[in-house]
């Protein structure tokens, strides 16, 4: 069922078993779990069905520190969230993403990649990447021209990606939200407040608002904070009439530990033979592969998870990086400025038909490969999102972005670079060159070429400790005993791979554990 | 009209091979003649001048092996007389195979960006003396 909340009365009280907040990739694969089951559940989203400036607004704020895109262009503020400008990257965490490695401070999961895996397999019709097949060998036998560079499997290996078509939520599970008896969408109804039993430690109710002036609540059982890694932290700090630092930020974490993936294109490999590296292209059935480091070698070095890609010289030398494409706080603006130079590099329309007709050899064969690292961030307490003192429309501080490295970043990216050097060295294709940034070796600044993938992780850390995360490992707020987060800033690290796949995994298991919540209270 | 085209197409076809087929020799040559002192499998990613480059860089970073004769005792050890003497294939194969298990040996060094064999910098830094 869908309503439009600017159509309510004014102050009107609405009541379910469970109310989202937030109609993005999390939220609607959680309330898709809840489909046809004997729960209301109530989902709301702030804004409609399209993108419409004014909503997106709303999200606007300001970033310091290591230069980011600006804040209102990077999350989506309509039904189906920033699905609306996903890539469709999907690929597994690695079991050393969720373990607590000595070298990086704050790492470790209160869960394994095991406890996930069931609901990465559950995810996959959801995102529709077909079969849940993440292993080189199996791909390698449906296609032997896939072939893996030969390194040495102790040290770096292949790790598998799989491409979403990409799944839009808006418009993929539109019609099945909608139609769905016992899910209650409301668009426009911004959530601004949160509001709590005298001990804080229960929600009551969430207020929402819009351009409208209609102001309504809801009251559930249970609450899901939906809204992505910069709104969750924002939402949650700006709850602060009752709890005066924040809801669940006894312990000053909501917001800290921002961390995205450090996009950087930093280094060259050159073959001794031409060749087209099939496998680490794009191919049908959107399989592609990217060198990763093992977790023996990476805990030799001390050094963070980073994955790398490649990208044929010629072309990658003409396409600027996205932090320097994506600069407006217009999203759509953003995305014309990339297609534009995608377009660019491809060439003239006369150069892409005079391509056609060259013989396979000189097209899909190449010398010499840009190397695009996307590396995880090591958590840090002062990359982190605040409330600014200017507040949106709607009334609501807005969020302040600190984007900030540690020193472990720079030395990693070169480290890996290392390592694949002395490995293509070692096995004879080619050799590597780091690009001039990282030379230096007592310079830990990143370039300020570095990207981000539009990945807001960490800011509600996961963690059995309350001193060190904001949620328990069922997403659960320690403290309220009846609030949940859900989506990457419930990370506590951020692998080297694009969240979305992990984002849905793990939404369908807190929809699994408010189910359980159900059934005992129930049976009780 | 046609057969200008024709013509001009097959000069510069013509000019290109050859132009090739110099450069071919020329670097066949000079790596017969002096195999110590030019990388092989380098030269097929960087062309003579970035070779040089590479050499000097490592003169620099490696005050220590800044000569001839320092570089040419670096790049003989663990060689054989027998090897130092075959025929100039032989030992080009020898330096490759050296090349190769400094590789795997992790006896690398990185100069102007490029994560290099021992041997093969010392070749650069030989051909940067030439």
């Amino acid at each position: 069922m869908h309503t439009d909340a600017r159509k309510l009365e004014n102050e009107a009280l609405l009541e379910a078993d469970i109310c989202i907040v937030g109609a993005g990739a999390a939220g609607i694969s959680i309330a898709l779990e809840f489909i046809n089951r004997p729960v209301k559940v109530i989902l709301l989203e702030g804004g409609g069905f399209e993108y419409e400036e004014r909503i997106q607004e709303l999200y606007n704020g300001k970033t310091t520190g290591q230069p980011y895109y600006p804040i209102k262009s990077s999350e989506l503020h309509y039904f189906g969230g920033t699905t609306g400008h996903w890539g469709g990257y999907c690929s597994l965490f690695d079991p050393i993403a969720f373990t607590k490695r000595d070298w990086v401070d704050k790492s470790g999961w209160p869960i394994t990649q095991e406890t996930l895996i069931p609901y990465y397999k559950r995810a996959c019709p959801i995102l529709d990447i077909g079969e849940f097949e993440f292993d080189v060998k199996y791909w390698q036998e449906k296609d032997p021209t896939l072939v893996p560079i030969p390194f040495d499997e102790e040290v770096a290996w292949t790790k598998i990606w799989r491409f979403s078509t990409p799944t839009r939520f808006g418009t993929k599970y539109r019609d099945t939200i909608v139609n769905a008896e016992n899910i209650h969408l409301y668009t426009y109804a911004n959530v601004v407040d949160i509001t709590t039993n005298e001990a804080i430690s229960d929600v009551k109710t969430v207020t929402f608002k819009n351009y409208e002036g209609k102001t309504g609540r809801v009251s559930a059982k249970y609450f899901i904070l939906a809204c992505a890694g910069i709104q969750n932290p924002r939402v949650l700090l700006a709850a602060n009439k009752q709890a005066v630092k924040g809801l669940g930020n006894e312990n000053d974490l909501v917001g800290r530990y921002f961390m995205e993936h450090a996009e950087i294109k930093s280094a060259e490999l050159w073959l001794n033979q031409k060749s087209e590296l099939k496998l680490y292209m794009i191919v049908q059935p959107r399989v592609q592969g990217e060198i990763a480091i093992t977790p023996k070698i990476q805990e030799n070095n001390e050094i963070l998870n980073g994955i790398v890609s490649f990208i044929p010289l010629d072309y990658a030398k003409q396409m600027p990086s996205y932090i320097q494409l994506w600069n407006t706080p217009d999203p759509r603006v953003n995305q014309q400025h990339a297609r534009d130079a995608m377009d660019k590099t491809a060439g003239t329309r006369l150069h892409r038909i005079f391509e056609k007709f060259k013989p396979a050899q000189s097209r899909l064969m190449h010398q010499a490969f840009q190397l695009s690292m996307r590396l995880e961030q090591a958590p840090n307490p002062l990359s982190r999102v605040t409330l600014s003192d200017e507040k949106d429309e709607l009334g609501v501080p807005r969020a302040s972005l600190n984007w900030a490295f540690t020193s472990l970043e720079k030395k990693s990216v070169r480290k890996i670079y290392e390592i694949i050097g002395q490995q293509a060295g070692a096995s004879g294709i080619g050799r590597v060159r780091l690009m001039e940034e990282l030379w230096d070796e007592n310079d830990d600044t990143l370039p300020v070429t570095t990207s981000g993938g539009w990945h807001h992780m960490g800011t509600t850390r996961m963690s059995d400790d309350p001193k060190n995360g904001v949620v328990d490992a069922n997403c659960k707020v320690h403290g309220v005993h009846n609030l949940f987060i859900a989506g990457a800033s419930c990370f506590p690290t951020g692998a080297g791979v694009n969240p979305t796949f992990t984002i849905v995994a793990l939404a369908i298991r807190l929809a699994g554990h408010i189910k359980d919540l159900m059934n005992s209270s129930t049976s009780a | 009209m046609k057969r200008r085209t024709f013509v001009y197409s097959a000069l510069v076809v013509g000019a290109g091979l050859g132009v090739t087929g110099i450069y071919f020799r020329n670097n066949e040559t000079r790596w017969k003649s002096q195999p110590l002192g030019y990388p092989y499998i380098l030269s097929g990613i960087c062309d003579d001048e970035t070779l040089r480059k590479i050499g000097t860089a490592y003169r620099k970073l490696v005050p220590e092996e800044n000569s001839k004769e320092k570089l040419l005792n670096e790049l003989n050890a663990g060689l054989t007389t027998r090897q130092l003497n075959s025929d100039r294939a032989s030992l080009v194969n020898e330096l490759e195979l050296k090349v190769e298990s400094d590789f795997k040996d992790h006896k690398l060094v990185t100069i102007a960006g490029w994560v290099l064999s021992k041997t093969e910098a010392r070749q650069c830094a030989l051909l940067s003396l030439s």
